[in-house]
């Protein structure tokens, strides 16, 4: 069994999935409507092209998905990443980590506490948790943004990220290990209330 | 001297945290899983992390489906109405 689109029904039936997703990875009101635009018009042109071979919701969400990537790409946003890697590497180490004799450890304020849990399995605050995510993603650097999500939401795998943001594997381990301390930090301020 | 090499082969939690997201990515030489296990041993805030970043792990893997059932944001309505507009002309 293929499954059918029925773009009459688009907007009522992923408007808002595909603006939220969009406004997760931007954080940018405007640009995500245009985004959302932009990938309900092109799935309409290419609507022949749909083999029925995923569900019409992924298929559409791929598409934004690719929209997104094309928008980091306009902006250049990854451009001279290992340069400014190695701009902020002793700035960076230093906001997370001790340094001098016994060099590299959590300091007091950034060592993790303990998370109670319970927060995020209340499904009523999954919203408030998602808005969270939302905003801890929009206070990281620019540069780390769009290989965090490429790996963390969309699941892609090194190789796939290396090469679709044209880095090499030294400096996408930099990225997704500083994205990650900032995203933990984030949570543990704004989310578990330290 | 033995103290130095003890010292060299143990990880400092920025390492550690390092090779505890690469150990999600790929398998882990022998060498480099006995460091991060002896690490794992002694550093309680690491291995907080270890669950911490699981849990980020999860919730992200999972914000698809989320966004889906309960979309945290609506399209506004005037935008609704233009990309209507685009698609009825479209067609």
């Amino acid at each position: 069994m293929s499954n059918t689109l029925h773009p009459a029904d688009w907007i009522n039936l992923y408007g808002d999935y595909l603006y939220s997703l969009a406004l997760l990875k931007t954080g940018n009101k405007e640009i995500a409507e245009d985004l959302v635009q932009d990938t309900f018009l092109a799935a309409f042109k290419a609507r022949e092209g749909f083999k029925g071979i995923s569900s019409e919701k992924t298929w559409l969400a791929t598409i934004l998905k690719n929209k997104i990537v094309d928008h980091y790409r306009k902006k250049d946003v990854l451009k001279n990443t290992g340069d400014y890697l190695a701009a902020t590497d002793e700035s960076f180490h230093d906001s997370f980590f001790t340094t001098g004799d016994k060099a590299g450890h959590w300091t007091p304020a950034t060592a993790p506490k303990e998370w109670h849990t319970e927060n995020a399995d209340n499904p009523v605050n999954e919203r408030e948790f998602y808005q969270i995510l939302q905003y801890c993603i929009q206070k990281m650097p620019p540069k780390l943004v769009p290989v965090f999500l490429a790996r963390f939401v969309d699941q892609e795998n090194a190789d796939e990220i290396c090469k679709e943001f044209n880095i090499s594997s030294s400096n996408y381990w930099v990225i997704i290990h500083r994205a990650k301390l900032l995203m933990r930090s984030c949570l543990e301020k704004n989310w578990f209330g330290a | 001297m033995a103290f130095v090499s003890v010292r060299n082969s143990i990880y400092n939690c920025k390492q550690a945290t390092l090779f505890i997201l690469k150990k999600k990515d790929r398998r882990l030489s022998i060498t480099e899983r006995a460091r991060l296990f002896i690490h794992l041993l002694f550093c309680d805030p690491c291995k907080r992390f270890v669950k911490q970043s699981d849990f980020i792990d999860h919730s992200l893997h999972h914000c698809d489906e989320m966004l889906y059932d309960q979309p945290v944001h609506s399209l506004p309505e005037e935008t609704r109405k233009k990309i209507q507009q685009e698609l009825d002309a479209a067609s």
